[in-house]
């Protein structure tokens, strides 16, 4: 018979569930009303465990604790992770993993303004672009062009995974691939 | 002896391998970058060079992408006698030649999986 709480252990179990979701707010620094948004995540997440409880091997509390803060650590990474994607950035600021370009580098002039919000950009800069990557592509030597066609379809690091070739290998060519892309003109290369 | 430097875009250092690529890839025929001052191959020479190891490393880089885009046939590379072992080291932006074209499709259909025969 799965595991049914009484209104007391549901009153203690709210309460829990305020105390973390304060944690929460003062680790992410986000604003007091997101308390009961926050309070309902874990109390939701809680009941969905329950049929896991079993009473006769411990108590509610404890294991209501463990569910708490398994869940508060899943609302941590989500709310930061989503803070970094949309945090503010100068175009001026170096841009990670190059070596001396900014963000502003990797924005090619013709995008325009709606490029830096990843917004797509109209359809005559998409066939200028295609046009572009067709004449960058015929510079590149062509024995790279079968890690193009296969970056088409899978990311580095499922290319790294699926292939036999060394993950420094791998990296390696998709550094000198940016290089060379960079010097046919594409900027979003870097 | 000519001292004065015109007409060329300094590099503001360090010039790394990626600006160095950077620079080419906007830059028009006859655009020209000092990709480097000093005596090339004593101070690329682990055994001869006195600068930081990883700036030595990253000056390697950019003299040897700078060989390849002259082999490529895309820079002309030149040096100018400044004075006793310092040179400059310039890097002039060519016309760059006719690319294949279509490989940007051949590159797609190259990608997608083939269709098996019912």
């Amino acid at each position: 018979m799965p595991f049914t709480p009484t209104r007391a252990e549901t009153n203690a179990l709210q309460r829990s569930a305020d105390r973390v979701a304060l944690r929460i707010i003062r680790t992410c620094r986000i604003p007091r009303h997101e308390q009961e948004d926050l309070r309902q995540d874990l109390l939701t997440d809680l009941f969905a465990r329950l049929k896991g409880f079993d009473p006769a091997r411990g108590e509610l509390g404890p294991f209501a604790a463990a569910c708490f803060d398994h869940r508060a650590i899943r609302l941590t990474e989500r709310i930061l992770r989503g803070r970094a994607t949309m945090a503010p950035i100068s175009l001026d600021d170096p841009q990670p993993g190059s070596e001396g370009l900014t963000i502003g580098d990797s924005v090619a002039e013709a995008d325009g303004y709606g490029a830096w919000l990843g917004q797509p950009t109209d359809a005559f800069a998409a066939v200028e672009r295609r046009i572009d990557l067709d004449r960058a592509l015929g510079t590149l030597p062509a024995e790279t062009l079968p890690l193009c066609a296969e970056l088409t379809e899978r990311s580095p690091h499922e290319l790294a995974k699926a292939s036999p070739t060394s993950r420094a290998t791998l990296y390696r060519h998709l550094r000198e691939l940016r290089l060379r892309l960079l010097v046919a003109g594409i900027p979003a290369a870097a | 002896m000519d001292s004065t430097i015109t007409g060329f875009r300094s590099a503001e250092p360090p010039l790394t391998e990626t600006m160095f690529c950077a620079w080419f890839g906007s830059a028009v025929p006859g655009d020209r970058i000092v990709y480097h001052r000093g005596f090339l191959a004593v101070d690329a020479s682990p055994l001869t060079s006195t600068v930081p190891d990883a700036e030595r490393r990253a000056l390697l880089r950019v003299a040897e992408r700078a060989l390849q885009l002259a082999e490529d046939g895309l820079v002309h590379l030149v040096q100018r006698r400044m004075g006793e072992s310092d040179f400059i080291y310039l890097a002039i932006a060519r016309p760059r030649a006719r690319s294949r074209a279509g490989t940007l499709a051949s590159v797609l259909a190259a990608a997608k999986p083939m269709s098996v025969a019912a």
